[in-house]
């Protein structure tokens, strides 16, 4: 079990590196000089050649990406072009915006879907399962930018019910963002939900549940539930990660001022540390939450060996 | 599972060959019979483009531009004047282009590198798998997006992002399928007569693993048709002008105060699309693989 963890945080360090390496790479290939960039197109000669020494561009490649990882690692990620500021300064200004849909949106996936997928499994091949089943299948088709312009359709211009764009004072504002982002999740996780109690409910300890007399309800409970939302809680952990992607959707379709917006709008206006920066971020904290999945399920489902 | 419904058995008595099995089997699922008649329908409708609307999808007439739809433009014409119902036709050749050309650059190179892996083993193994980690280790839109942003707008650019993106999946599905398939008698057989390592992946281990990756395409088309959608949606994938089902609805959110109703064509062209694939892939996934049934 230790060993799997440790055996399994190097391999997101591994991961990282590559991903940093590949980041790094982007930068190089993009067309433009980053100095002349930088620099703007007032600058003189001399000036270039300064900003060329200063981000140390005269250097081989090599040598280049180990003065990227060390100014990294003192979490130096260079100044955005646009506004001038460190790039991690920024990017703190705007993580807790997006943190904040995140975590509202995966309990709003997690809390309606989970008892949705249980209740289509209990009232299985019924009207009530068909219903979910189609509701799971318009979550699954409508891809996030759809359902957000369908919500902010119905619910912003035609009702008046909400408004539709930015961040706000009251909570109001994260209603349709959040749905949006949560929609997808939510499908998802009734589906496996639905799925994975069916799967237990026809186990042996079931029938012998039954058989002794319990009640359905402590059937469900406490033999069926506690075993089928063992893979629930990691497709909802894996979910999570998920949602970091559908954030850069979401959060330009409602103007949140969150870092998917903020990624959106720097590569528009070409403001390659900041790419860089956001990209590097987004895939750590992905990483990050992918391991903490991992290793609780390590923990939770104690059947699994590892080597 | 134990409850088995003898109905939904089939007893192969008839003598039909495995192909005419799965079409039977395939054909008493109607959703799964609904999904084609949608995929179908969109897809000729498509293909016929050019005869069934008289107008160039990418002819601008500023004169007729935000018309409500009328007898001459259906579903009326966009802020550049230029008909709905046209660009929502091409849009729809472009779309299940890009989608079809992503998931097979996606299957071809994800198949042969996971039998690859999966029959080989040792470093090469370690190193195929590892570069399947690091793919799987981006949120798959960001690396869409960031893969675009790299490389530029332009359709080829599209498919190889959105293709990208399907090859992690291939490769584990077809390495678990490899390894499985590795130790059956049959490979055994092949080495004994003498079979090049080559001839067996590909002449025999790799039909043997199809249904997996079958089953995985169809899902993954929807998959693949929504990414590139969603890079239109922000402006990032194809070319300005170019008529595309994300972009479309991109440029139709502008107008979603005064003319919302162009909102909803792209929408619901995309939706019937990602719908019927996703019916079709379960109906594959019941017919290919039965003991998945029910999941």
């Amino acid at each position: 079990m230790f060993k799997y963890i440790i055996r399994r945080i190097l391999i997101s360090l591994v991961t990282l590196i590559a991903i940093s390496m590949m980041i790094f790479w982007l930068l190089r290939v993009l067309p433009g000089d980053p100095a002349l960039a930088l620099a703007g197109e007032l600058a003189d000669a001399e000036e270039i050649a300064a900003i060329r020494k200063r981000l140390n561009l005269d250097k081989p490649i090599a040598v280049q990406y180990l003065y990227f990882i060390q100014d990294v690692s003192h979490g130096d990620l260079g100044d955005s072009l646009k506004s001038r500021e460190p790039v991690l300064d920024e990017i703190g200004a705007r993580f807790p915006a997006t943190l904040q849909l995140a975590i509202i949106s995966i309990i709003i996936a997690a809390g309606l879907g989970i008892p949705a997928g249980v209740l289509a499994a209990i009232k299985r091949y019924t009207w009530v399962d068909s219903t979910i089943s189609i509701l799971t299948l318009f979550g699954v088709a409508l891809p996030v930018y759809a359902t957000g312009l369908l919500l902010m359709l119905v619910f912003a211009v035609k009702l008046h019910w909400l408004p539709s764009a930015g961040r706000g004072d009251s909570w109001h504002n994260t209603i349709l963002p959040a749905i949006t982002l949560a929609s997808f999740s939510m499908a998802l996780i009734t589906r496996m939900t639905r799925a994975s109690v069916m799967e237990v409910l026809s186990e042996d300890y079931v029938r012998t549940a039954r058989a002794k007399g319990h009640r359905e309800r402590i059937v469900i409970f406490r033999h069926v539930l506690r075993n089928a939302l063992i893979p629930v809680v990691t497709v909802v952990g894996l979910q999570f990660g998920a949602l970091l992607g559908g954030a850069i959707l979401t959060e330009t379709i409602f103007a949140w001022p969150g870092i998917g917006q903020i990624l959106i709008s720097s590569m528009y206006s070409r403001d390659y540390p900041m790419v860089q920066g956001l990209v590097l971020i987004f895939a750590a904290l992905f990483i990050l939450v992918n391991l903490i999945v991992d290793i609780l399920y390590a923990y939770i489902d104690p059947r699994i060996k590892y080597d | 599972m134990t409850n088995i419904d003898l109905s939904q058995v089939t007893v192969n008595t008839k003598g039909e060959t495995p192909f005419q099995l799965f079409l039977s089997l395939f054909r008493k699922n109607i959703p799964a019979t609904v999904g084609v008649i949608i995929f179908l329908v969109l897809l000729i409708a498509c293909l016929l483009a050019p005869v069934l609307s008289p107008f160039d999808p990418q002819q601008q007439d500023i004169a007729h531009a935000l018309q409500e739809p009328s007898s001459e433009h259906l579903l009326g014409t966009d802020y550049l004047g230029r008909d709905i119902i046209t660009r929502l036709l091409y849009g729809g050749r472009l779309s299940l282009t890009i989608g079809f050309l992503a998931v097979g650059l996606g299957l071809s190179i994800g198949v042969v590198l996971g039998a690859i892996s999966g029959y080989f083993g040792g470093w090469i193994d370690m190193l195929i798998q590892r570069f399947a980690d690091i793919l799987l280790s981006f949120p798959s839109f960001l690396l869409a997006l960031t893969m675009v942003a790299m490389l530029g707008i332009g359709v080829k650019n599209v498919i190889l992002s959105v293709g990208v993106l399907a090859i992690p999946s291939f490769i584990r599905l077809v390495r678990g399928s490899v390894l499985s398939q590795r130790e059956m008698l049959y490979v055994e057989a092949a080495q004994c007569i003498g079979a090049k390592e080559g001839y067996i992946v590909f002449r025999h281990i790799l039909p043997n693993s199809m249904a997996p990756v079958i089953i995985n395409a169809s899902l993954n088309l929807g998959y693949a048709i929504t990414t590139a959608a969603g890079l239109g949606f922000l402006g990032l994938g194809v070319p300005p002008s170019t008529p595309e089902w994300g972009m479309m609805l991109g440029e139709a959110k502008n107008y979603i105060f005064s003319h919302s109703y162009m909102l909803v064509y792209p929408g619901v062209a995309i939706f019937l699309t990602i719908v019927a694939l996703n019916l079709i892939g379960d109906g594959l996934r019941d017919a290919l693989d039965p003991r998945l049934k029910n999941r």
